[in-house]
Order: structure tokens, then sequence, then C-alpha cells
């Protein structure tokens, strides 16, 4: 299966939101989108999730008869009902069958354990700490049975450790699967992604592996920002600011 | 583990409905053997059995559509209730507070000082139109504030407040049947006869189903609007329909029963408390908990006042479910 957006335009009330967005995601490459504040990656993640109708260009999904029913997307902040208790969001979100989702929780059992979402499946969200309730969205984003996961920054909310230790469960989980993701941590995006696509006043700024597109001039012509560069044993390139 | 745990909770859930459903039927059945006449238990039995005896009268022709027009009623207004709340994503919502009860009444007015001729059918029309214009408002208010939780609630209770002061000012106008109007114009179910029970079933029926088609897009707006709408809900759309369903059938109810408060606000509220956010889940234990709160709202108004007066059932009504409003609004905004 592959995800292919070409020559994508986006205009919301006469603001030109994306201009000319090509795209390429293919099961088994996990593909970033970075980019600064404002410059259209949330957008662009919406248009491939059917959420926006590109005012030109095309989203195309091969290897799929009914390409709605394929994509499953978790937005930054979804504006979940007050009182939603965590398996009343993991039955919905997940299509879970019976009364309590009990006919398909055991297969999703060992995933939200990974998230430590299964210890406090009969409370509120509203009640668990932000970075608790993250956990249970990703894990159902992990544990969805859809072909094309998309997530819209999934480290937010998390500790260092569960940054690390969500993004190593959803490569692990999402190995099958078209997976793309934005973040706003260029090492997150480094250190996770087989594809980036740099993103800048809504246009493609770059695109290509992390390892060949990220580097110190790069960020600092698209975020304006000097960093220290440093690179590890496979080639990934992190940074740190420069002081 | 959890499998186990899962199994658990279903069981659970049915030990609740359970009682539930007794509970439900235990009222009606108190609906049926009480009331402002007294008749013992077994002349209740004999006249519900045989037809016959001086309860007869009493139990066939008004207790028990009145009965069943409660049920009707709670159904329609637990489940508009529930509708609401998904709809506009609050939950204080519900016909009365929202002001659609207080559109319809003065609908309803209207068209009985302006064209009685018309009766039901015209007083139909008109509180559906009252509930709509009424709804209107508050959702044009709902739209400046980004559907702020409270500026609705407060739209609602105002143009509510509003719509039943002009439909009082209207009402004294009009000649005849003061007492019983009086109790209409706060909510009763002595109007509520075989035939109005009938035709009570049309907007029971209709948001029964309603919900019965749509309980998934139901479902898929708790989880927020954008992920809605990657699962291919447009939750404009789909919160248009769901206020004008509820705002109809609750217009329609108005017609028959006047303005009944609360019903709508409680039993989603208990029932979540007890089951969870769920629609289906939530609905099956919500409808029972809504029908048991009429009902015994109804056995107040008919069983508290000395004398063998009747009190208004929205009183009652109100008198059951404002502790629990400002309970709710006691909580933090988060859990309300």
């Amino acid at each position: 299966m592959k995800l292919v957006l070409e020559n994508v335009s986006l205009e919301i009330n006469h603001e030109r939101i994306l201009e000319n967005v090509d795209l390429e995601a293919t099961v088994g490459t996990p593909h970033s989108i970075i980019g600064p504040n404002g410059s259209g990656k949330t957008s662009l993640l919406r248009v491939i999730a059917g959420i926006y109708k590109p005012t030109q260009g095309k989203v195309r999904i091969e290897g799929t008869p009914e390409p709605r029913r394929v994509i499953y997307y978790l937005p930054a902040e979804p504006g979940v009902f007050p009182g939603l208790k965590v398996i009343d969001y993991l039955q919905i979100a997940l299509g879970l069958k019976g009364l309590y989702g009990e006919t398909g929780i055991t297969r999703v059992m060992d995933i939200l354990e990974e998230f430590k979402a299964d210890k406090h499946l009969y409370r509120d969200l509203s009640t668990l700490s932000s970075g608790e309730r993250r956990l249970v969205y990703l894990a159902a984003a992990a544990a969805s049975d859809r072909s094309i996961i998309l997530i819209d920054e999934p480290t937010s909310h998390l500790d260092l450790k569960w940054a690390i230790t969500a993004m190593n469960l959803l490569m692990n989980r999402l190995r099958g699967k078209v997976f793309i993701f934005t973040t706003h941590d260029v090492n997150i995006a480094s250190a996770f992604s087989k594809q980036t696509t740099v993103i800048s006043n809504g246009r493609v700024y770059a695109s290509g592996g992390p390892g060949e597109v990220y580097s110190r001039e790069l960020l600092r012509r698209v975020y304006g920002v000097d960093l220290v560069e440093f690179t590890d044993s496979e080639g990934r390139r992190f940074y740190v600011p420069s002081t | 583990m959890t499998g186990k745990k899962q199994y658990g909770i279903v069981s659970q859930y049915k030990r609740t409905l359970s009682i539930t459903l007794l509970i439900t039927l235990l009222l009606f059945v108190g609906e049926v053997y009480l009331g402002p006449i007294h008749y013992t238990p077994s002349q209740v039995t004999s006249a519900l059995l045989h037809k016959t005896g001086k309860a007869s009268t009493v139990v066939w022709d008004i207790r028990l559509p009145r009965a069943v027009g409660a049920i009707l009623t709670g159904l329609v207004l637990g489940i508009s209730g529930l509708l609401l709340q998904v709809a506009l994503k609050n939950p204080l919502a519900e016909p009365y507070l929202l002001g659609v009860s207080g559109g319809a009444t003065l609908g309803v007015i209207v068209s009985l000082a302006t064209l009685p001729a018309l009766g039901y059918i015209g007083m139909n029309i008109a509180g559906f139109i009252g509930a709509i214009l009424a709804v209107s408002l508050v959702i044009l208010v709902g739209e400046l504030t980004g559907y702020n939780v409270y500026a609705v609630i407060l739209a609602g209770v105002a143009v509510g407040g509003m719509t039943a002061s002009l439909a009082l000012v209207i009402f004294i106008t009009l000649q005849g049947g003061r007492q019983l109007g009086m109790l209409w114009m706060y909510g009763t179910l002595s109007l509520v006869g075989w035939s109005e029970a009938l035709q009570l079933l049309v907007p029971a029926a209709l948001i029964l189903l309603y919900l019965a088609l749509y309980y998934r897009q139901l479902n898929l707006l708790l989880l927020g609007d954008e992920q809605a709408l990657s699962m291919g809900v447009d939750p404009r759309s789909a919160r248009r329909a769901m206020i004008i369903v509820s705002t109809i059938t609750v217009g329609m109810l108005t017609t028959y029963t006047g303005p009944i408060g609360f019903i709508g606000l409680m039993s989603p509220h208990i029932a979540r408390m007890l089951v969870g956010s769920e629609v289906k889940r939530l609905s099956i234990l919500a409808i029972p908990v809504a029908i048991s709160l009429t009902l015994l709202a109804d056995l107040m108004a008919r069983n508290l006042l000395p004398s063998g007066q009747e009190a208004p059932l929205g009183s009652m009504t109100a008198l059951l479910g404002v502790p629990f409003f400002l309970y709710l609004l006691s909580r933090r905004p988060a859990e309300t």
C-alpha cells in the first residue's frame, strides 16, 4: 500500500495554507513532517485524513478498494466529550464489539498494556494526567486495524522517557503500516523516521531520508536558529542549541 | 485478566439495567394504583382485570393512558437530552434549559390564541416552530461564544424565561380552562388520555428511530470533531440533524404536556455515571432512567398535595432536577 500526494494545494478562506505539496509514504517507512509553527504540518495531515479537501491536486491511496476506511487519524488535541471514559474511547475509536468492547479488547490488550492504558480503563479521560491521556490515544492508534496511521504530534505531553518509549512502541506496532507523524522535535524525527518532509510556509522545503535532508544550514534557514549538530554511528543527525 | 474484568463489568451492567427496569415497573404500577382518589389495591386490580366497578373508569381512562404518556414523555425527554448534550458537546444541555420547551410552549399558546380551530395539528406545528426559533437564538449565542458550556445554558435559560413570560401574557387573555391551562403551562400529564397517548407515539417513535439509526454517528462525535471527520462523519450536519430531531420531538411533546424540565438533564447523567458514555450502552439505561424519573415526578405531582389537588409535573421535575443541576455546576468544568 502506498499513499501519494500530488501537487496538493489548500486554501481556507482565500488564504493559501499549502502550495504544490508532493509526498509519498509507503508501508514500513515511517514518515515525519517537520516545520515551524504555522507552516502547515497539521493542515497537511488533515488533508491526508480527508478532513480538508485539497483545493488543487490529489491524495491517492494505492492498493485498497475503499480509501476512506483505511485511515486512522489522531489529532494533537482530540476534543473528546467531557466525562468520556477510557474504555468508551477505545471501544468507539477501535470499533470494538460487545457492550464494553469485550469481544475485541483481548485482541488489543497487549498494546494497551505496553502503553499503560490498561490500568485505568474505567476512569474518565479528563481525570488522567495529560501524559496518561496521550498514552491512551497513542495506544488506540497503535491498536487500530486500519492501515494508514496519521498522528499529529505523537510525543506532546509526554516526558522524555515516555516520548522515547512511545515512539519505539509505535515503530514496532506500526511496522506493517503506512505511518505518518508531525513533530516539533527534529531529534524525534531524526531518530524515528526513515523519510521526512520539511514544510515551510505551506511548501515542501526539502524531503528524503532525515540523514540526508537535515543539516545545520537547513534548520537555520527554516527555523531561524543556530544549532550544534551531532551524528551517531548510524548516520542520524541530532541537534542541540548552540550557546 | 482484563478480559475477565470486561465480562465482570458486563454482568454488572446487566444487574444495573435489571434493577432500573424493576424500578420503572414498580413506578408504573404505582402510577396506576396510586392517585388522588383512593382505591384499595384489590379495587384497582379488579378494575384492571374486569373493567368493572367504580374504579374502572379512573384506572382505564385516566391512570393507564397517563402512565403510558409518562413512559413516552420520559423516552422523548431522555433521548432529547442525550442528543442535545452530544450535539452541543455540553453536558448541561437539555431541552428545557436550552429554551426548546419554552419556545414550544409559546408556539402552542400562540396557536391556541389565534387559530384554535386547528387543534392539535396547529399546536404541534406551532410548538415546533416556537421551539426551533428559541433554539436558533441559543445556537446563535453558541456560534458567537464558540459554544461555551455556560454561555449556551445561560442563553437557553434566558430564552426559556422570556418565552414562558410571553406565553403567560397571552394565556391570561385566553378564555376558559384556566386551571387546566395553568397546570399545562408548568408541565402536566393530566391532559393525556388514550388519544393523546397514541399521538405521543409519533415523537417517541421518531426520536427512538433516529437514535437507533444514528448512534454510531453520536459515538464518533464523542471522540471530537477531527477524529469524527476522519472517520467519515461530518460533525456540522450530524449536529444539525440531532438538534432538529430533538427540537421537533420536544415541540410535539410540549403540545400535550407543556414544558417539563430536567428529565433530559438528569437521565443521561445518571446513566453515564453508572455505565459510561458509549451511546448504545448509555441509552439502553438512560431511557428507563428517564421514564422512571417521569413516573416518579408524576406520582409526586398527583399524591403530595392534600385534598386531591394536583401539582404541576414540571414543578416536581424541577424539585428533583435543580439540586442535581446545582451539583453538576459545582463540580469542576472538566468533569461536568
